[in-house]
């Protein structure tokens, strides 16, 4: 697919990587020649210095012809203002904005565009990791038959071997959070209060881990 | 009487709110706190503090009641979006936006909600221009 990606700060830049990795055609837009530095002297795209919200400048990296368009620059208000014109002006298939302001998304997303609010996204994350839930659930994998779930430990199954949280077939251990450091358990570990366990976890396997967790008797 | 509403209490903000005020109109204009300090005191206007782009602070400025919002807020891009929600979001039927570079003079269309552009490097262009050309003529 060819991609523009317009802002190449951590996150453009970041992507925009990600992105010729997987073998798409990246064109990344900066107002800021320098700030292509982070694209490191690898990157198979090609960077255009110049304001995104110049007609031109979106021109010469092909926005008429893009499959999709990522806003992802410092500012809200340019990242809307760019996302709404791909979108109207240009037809751009699949546009994304970020917005920092997680109050202005929702406003954004009536408005039409697909807006994407790391901060809110991040509040809710670290708010799972540090109290609100016991059993999170991160991801679909494939078309939702597994779900990655990461599950605190609690003081009750403290010293006990991973495995007995483990069910063949519905429930594997794919790795252990311990204090801020994250590794691949082996047959040998044990958990300890507190640990954050990552698990694959087939449909309907979801209450069995609680019930091993102990929340469910 | 109409009501209007000014975003943005720069240089523009407030010609345009002087000459509000005086055609006898409720004007209330809307900036962030730190541009309100040298406005003129003779200019008397409802005073809202906050940013165009927040549709909470539009709200309380009385979007919703307006015949006019007109934008001339400190960079395009905000002007752009404080436009979009005036018009899309809230109805307003007239919406008139300043623009600031004229490389962003494209944007300035009725899909991000303007319906009167004021592209101010353009007007000087076109007064001087012609008097360029009344000269010479003379």
């Amino acid at each position: 697919m060819k991609v523009i990606v317009v802002g190449s700060g951590r996150v453009g830049a970041g992507l925009a990587l990600r992105l010729s990795l997987d073998g798409h055609a990246v064109q990344v837009v900066d107002v800021d020649a320098d700030a292509f530095h982070r694209l490191g002297t690898h990157f198979p795209g090609v960077s255009v210095a110049g304001d995104g919200l110049d007609e031109s400048v979106l021109r010469a990296a092909g926005i008429e012809h893009t499959d999709a368009l990522a806003a992802v620059t410092g500012s809200d208000e340019v990242n809307v203002v760019l996302a709404r014109v791909a979108l109207r002006r240009f037809r751009v298939p699949r546009v994304v904005a970020r917005v920092y302001d997680p109050k202005e998304a929702d406003v954004y997303r009536r408005l039409g565009v697909q807006t994407i609010a790391p901060v809110s996204w991040e509040i809710g994350r670290l708010a799972e990791l540090l109290v609100l839930v016991d059993v999170a659930p991160i991801t679909a994998l494939g078309a939702g038959q597994v779900d990655l779930i990461e599950a605190i430990v609690p003081a009750l199954l403290d010293g006990r071997p991973l495995g007995e949280l483990e069910s063949p077939g519905e429930i594997r251990a794919a790795a252990v959070t311990r204090a801020g450091r994250t590794f691949v358990p082996d047959a040998a570990t044990r958990v300890h209060d507190g640990d954050i366990v990552s698990l694959a976890v087939a449909g309907g396997g979801a209450e069995r881990l609680e019930a091993l967790l102990g929340r469910r008797t | 009487m109409r009501n209007v509403l000014i975003v943005g209490a720069g240089r523009v903000g407030r010609s345009v709110a002087a000459e509000s005020v005086a055609a006898g109109h409720r004007t209330a204009v809307l900036d962030s706190e730190d541009r309100w300090v040298d406005w003129p005191p003779d200019v008397v206007v409802t005073r809202h503090v906050g940013s165009g782009t927040d549709v909470d602070a539009l709200e309380r400025a009385g979007v919703r009641r307006c015949d006019a919002v007109i934008v001339a807020a400190e960079s395009d891009a905000v002007t752009l979006v404080a436009a979009t929600l005036a018009k899309f979001e809230f109805g307003v039927p007239l919406v008139v936006a300043r623009v600031i570079d004229p490389a962003h003079r494209w944007l300035f269309g009725a899909d991000l909600g303007v319906d009167v552009v004021v592209d101010d490097a353009r007007l000087v262009a076109d007064v001087v221009t012609e008097s360029l050309a009344r000269a010479v003529s003379r």
